[in-house]
């Protein structure tokens, strides 16, 4: 008890100090909104600090690891240089432009070229090739008749040599940033001091925020009554392009200034900056923005970054404040003015002298001449390249993971394929009163050998990225599908090119009663004509004919070898009522220019890994679909279309036995095709219109001449034969004699076939029609009697 | 003593270069008659007789690759020295080899048949491809 009392009353003295004290404190107490604020601040505190740990964890998610999506590079094949290679000056010269090769007098750095008397200096880039890295060399060339007949690398005599594929374009990402990342140890430190001297001078005094910065920047705006000077840090300029938006609010740039602190107390000065100088925005080309030093440096300069001269860093340098308003291409002298503020920056803080700032300030803005690597890209044949690749790869892969992606590109090919479309088709609208475009073309180019694709052009308007007519636009082949008519007929070994075939009319009865007739384009019955001839003159009612005889199945299956895909039996196939791409007759062509071996179009050699790992080879497959002898036959007949026929025209410029080829015009002339081959390239041309009205155009006057224009600036190699056939003398019904019998032509044969034909010159004399070409009805009918174009009436 | 020998067996690693001539198991001839064989019907390096120089040169590389068993990489040299030479029947023999290699007999055949396209009356060429065509049949069990 006694305790408890005792307990109890220094707790009631305590109760009443504290009663005392209540009374004191309430009397100095402080308000209660005081005691609000308090609590408001804690429970903000405690907000701003999950803020920041949500902004660090978001800050060092993107900043570890890879920053940026590197798109795809894409680039066109290496130019292979051997003793030996026809190749033209002009060729090689415009090649080395387009690759960001500079004209100079003393060559003495990589990227450069000209001239020792007759012979050619290069000093090639070094480059990783798909299959390995090689270092920079000086390589020396001779020419004689337009061959290189010596070469020379680094001084010694070598068999073989490449400059470094051009760069075509690339597989971006949908904000389609493009960037070379760079270190900061490759990196000039002049570049690096002028860039600090422009943008921030207190970098690496301040922890990401500059208040001295701020307030020179309000000085100084005040004073211009206008805003002239920005108070933004590089850290803070990196946070606003790396994280955030170029909103202008009060929360963006709250927000940037804790991130920049953050920045820097994560990351050191330089991985700040070196993220800057790979981040940086610094141009436009297109759709694809430049971002970054080492990319502006190779767009601008055509250099690697190591290799800009002051005046160009100092150019450079100036345009981070605003690289369209300083664009060196379209505004030099408002650009050249910054490149000059930059230097005399410069040496104000004795970065360089005052000799080195009068020196390149007396130099004239040089930038690439528009150079073709950084200014331009083929987009239908990259579009195709994309097409192949999404076969093996995933689009967010090509988006990102910076892949290397070596073509098949021929670009001097591809030049001049883009430009003999564009001169032709200018000069039909001329010729008939257009007073704006109306055609468009299309055009493939391939290798004969290898079914590379060496140039791709899907609309007459080369640059832009639009509707790809070489890959999407179907549409009738017209006559180029008579070759798979007769190649049909000469397999079945019961024709060759002496068998009769009569051009008259015909109508095919289909199963709905409907009526099929073609006519000639002249409108005119032609009588019985030699096979050859029918091919060569095109004629439209006796290659229907020839086609119902060795059956729609055949022909139809022949189309499938060919590469063309299933062909439905109709007899209108015949005659070319097919849809194809351009692309797709050139995979069709592409076997008979090989030999009657199928080869699937390739855009692509290889795929690698930025440092050069080689993730896939596209390796040539192959497939023997027909004999070369029957191929080499079927040639003859095609040769004949140049040197006699439809395409007789090519005559004028080319030695024609050398060139096989087929014009085709579909109907009311909606569409004009060509296509042929020499003994390197087979070309594909279409030209039409897109509201697929009539063109008044044919196969050899809207197409033909586009081929011609570009085989003449790459140069035919005649065909060399793929077999031997043998010749003979036939009489007027197609049948062998000898020179002295009524001969009247000779033509190549079989041999096989050649030895069961030859008669006597009595029984040439007399014959009269050709008895073969009767009995071929009758097995033709016997042939037929299962499909479903059953009434077939003369 | 542990060096030395593994000193002794990266020397006669380096010293070994995988034949191009399949393994010999298959036949019932002596190892002398195969080898001879072997010398006559089939090359014993990619880079093996006298070429265009630049062609010459890819054959080297491609060899190389072949022995560091890395044929892909063959392939591709082989299919540069195509780009310049299309009708040598000399380079698609060697790229039927290396896909007989790769084990890729479909394409071996094939690439065998175009070899033949270009044959200009090449004698020891033709008992080349010849043999390594029989040497795919017996593979494919035909």
């Amino acid at each position: 008890m006694t305790s408890r009392q005792g307990k109890n009353k220094p707790e009631t003295k305590r109760k009443a100090k504290s009663a005392k004290k209540g009374h004191k404190a309430g009397s100095k107490t402080r308000p209660a909104w005081l005691s609000w604020f308090w609590r408001l601040f804690f429970i903000g505190l405690v907000a701003l600090s999950s803020w920041l740990v949500y902004l660090d964890a978001q800050l060092r998610s993107q900043f570890d690891g890879n920053k940026w999506a590197l798109p795809a590079k894409v680039y066109a094949r290496p130019l292979m240089l051997y003793p030996g290679l026809l190749i033209t000056e002009q060729q090689l010269k415009a090649e080395l432009k387009w690759n960001d090769y500079q004209a100079v007098s003393h060559v003495d750095s990589p990227g450069t070229f000209g001239r020792d008397g007759d012979d050619w200096i290069i000093y090639r880039r070094a480059f990783n090739f798909y299959d390995k890295a090689e270092p920079a060399v000086r390589i020396r060339l001779s020419f004689k008749y337009n061959r290189i007949s010596e070469l020379a690398v680094n001084g010694s005599s070598q068999p073989l040599a490449r400059i470094e594929p051009q760069y075509i374009g690339g597989i971006f990402p949908a904000h389609h940033e493009d960037r070379d990342l760079i270190a900061l140890k490759d990196v000039p430190p002049a570049l690096v001091a002028a860039l600090i001297a422009v943008e921030d001078r207190a970098f690496f005094e301040h922890y990401g925020v500059s208040l001295r910065g701020i307030l020179r920047a309000l000085k100084a705006n005040i004073a211009a009554g206008r805003t002239v000077q920005g108070g933004s840090t590089l850290t803070q300029q990196l946070v606003k392009n790396f994280f955030l938006t170029n909103e202008r609010s009060l929360q963006r740039k709250i927000r940037e200034a804790f991130m920049a602190l953050l920045l820097e107390f994560h990351y050191s000065k330089e991985e700040i900056l070196e993220a800057y100088l790979n981040e940086v925005y610094v141009g436009q080309s297109g759709r694809r923005s430049i971002h970054g030093i080492a990319l502006a440096s190779r767009f601008y300069f055509a250099k690697n970054v190591e290799q800009l001269q002051l005046d160009e860093i100092a150019l450079l340098v100036g345009m981070i404040k605003g690289p369209s308003y300083y664009n060196p291409f379209r505004n030099p002298e408002r650009a050249k003015q910054r490149r000059n503020v930059v230097l005399n920056v410069m040496q104000q803080l004795n970065i360089i002298s005052e000799a080195q700032r009068i020196r390149a300030q007396g130099k004239s803005l040089k930038v690439s001449a528009s150079g073709r690597a950084g200014q331009r890209e083929y987009p239908a044949f990259i579009q195709l390249v994309k097409k192949q690749l999404q076969q093996d790869y995933r689009l967010e892969d090509l988006q990102n993971e910076g892949l290397r992606i070596y073509t098949t590109l021929d670009p001097w090919l591809q030049h001049a394929t883009e430009k003999s479309i564009q001169n032709h088709l200018a000069n039909l609208e001329r010729r008939y009163g257009y007073k704006k475009p109306v055609f468009e073309s299309a055009a493939v180019v391939s290798s004969v050998d290898g079914a590379e694709i060496r140039a791709l052009v899907g609309s007459r308007k080369v640059h832009f990225f639009g509707f790809n007519r070489a890959l999407k636009a179907k549409r009738p082949i017209g006559s180029l599908a008579k070759p798979a008519v007769y190649l049909t007929a000469l397999n079945s070994g019961r024709y060759d090119w002496a068998s009769i075939i009569e051009d008259k009319k015909v109508r095919v009865a289909g199963q709905d009663g409907s009526l099929w007739q073609p006519l000639n384009y002249d409108k005119k019955d032609h009588g019985p004509v030699f096979m050859a001839d029918a091919l060569a003159l095109s004629l439209n009612q006796a290659t229907a004919r020839l086609g119902m005889k060795v059956g729609l199945g055949q022909v139809a299956r022949t189309f499938e070898k060919l590469g063309a895909g299933s062909v439905p039996p109709y007899p209108s196939i015949l005659l070319g009522a097919v849809a194809m791409t351009p692309l797709q007759v050139c995979q069709m062509f592409q076997t008979y220019a090989s030999g009657g071996f199928y080869m699937k179009p390739r855009a692509i050699q290889s795929v690698t890994t930025p440092d050069g790992q080689v993730l896939t080879s596209y390796a040539l497959q192959t497939k023997q679909e027909f004999s070369p002898q029957k191929i080499e036959n079927l040639r003859y007949g095609m040769q004949q279309v140049v040197v006699k026929g439809t395409a007789r025209r090519l005559g004028n410029t080319f030695d024609t036995h050398g060139i096989a080829a087929k014009t085709g015009t579909s109907n009311d002339q909606r569409d004009a095709w060509f296509a042929g081959f020499d003994d390197r390239h087979l070309g594909v041309i279409w030209v039409g219109r897109d509201d697929n009205e009539a063109t008044r155009l044919t196969g050899a006057s809207g197409a033909l001449p586009i081929w011609e224009n570009i085989f003449q600036q790459v140069g035919v190699e005649p065909l060399s034969p793929l077999a031997e056939l043998e010749w003979a003398w036939v009489n007027r019904n197609g049948q062998v004699v000898d020179e002295d019998c009524d001969a009247v032509r000779r033509l190549p044969f079989v041999p096989q076939r050649l030895q069961q034909q030859k008669i006597s010159c009595e029984d040439s004399s007399q014959n009269q029609l050709s008895v073969d070409t009767e009995r071929d009805f009758e097995n033709s009918d016997k042939e037929d009697s299962g499909s479903s174009w059953l009434d077939w009436l003369f | 003593m542990v060096r030395l020998v593994i000193l002794i067996s990266l020397v006669l690693a380096g010293c070994s270069s995988r034949p191009l001539a399949p393994e010999s198991s298959e036949y019932n001839q002596t190892q002398a008659e195969s080898r001879a064989q072997s010398l006559q019907n089939v090359l014993a390096s990619l880079s093996q007789g006298q070429h265009h120089p630049a062609v010459a040169q890819l054959f080297v590389l491609a060899e190389e690759q072949r022995q560091a068993d890395n044929l892909n990489r063959a392939i591709s040299y082989l299919d540069q020295a195509r780009q310049i030479q299309p009708r040598n029947p000399q380079i698609f023999y060697r790229i039927a080899w290396v896909e007989y290699l790769r084990g890729d007999l479909n394409q071996a055949d094939q690439f065998i048949r175009r070899a033949q396209v270009f044959m200009r009356g090449d004698k020891v060429l033709q008992q080349r491809l010849d043999y390594l065509s029989e040497q795919i049949k017996r593979k494919q069990g035909l």
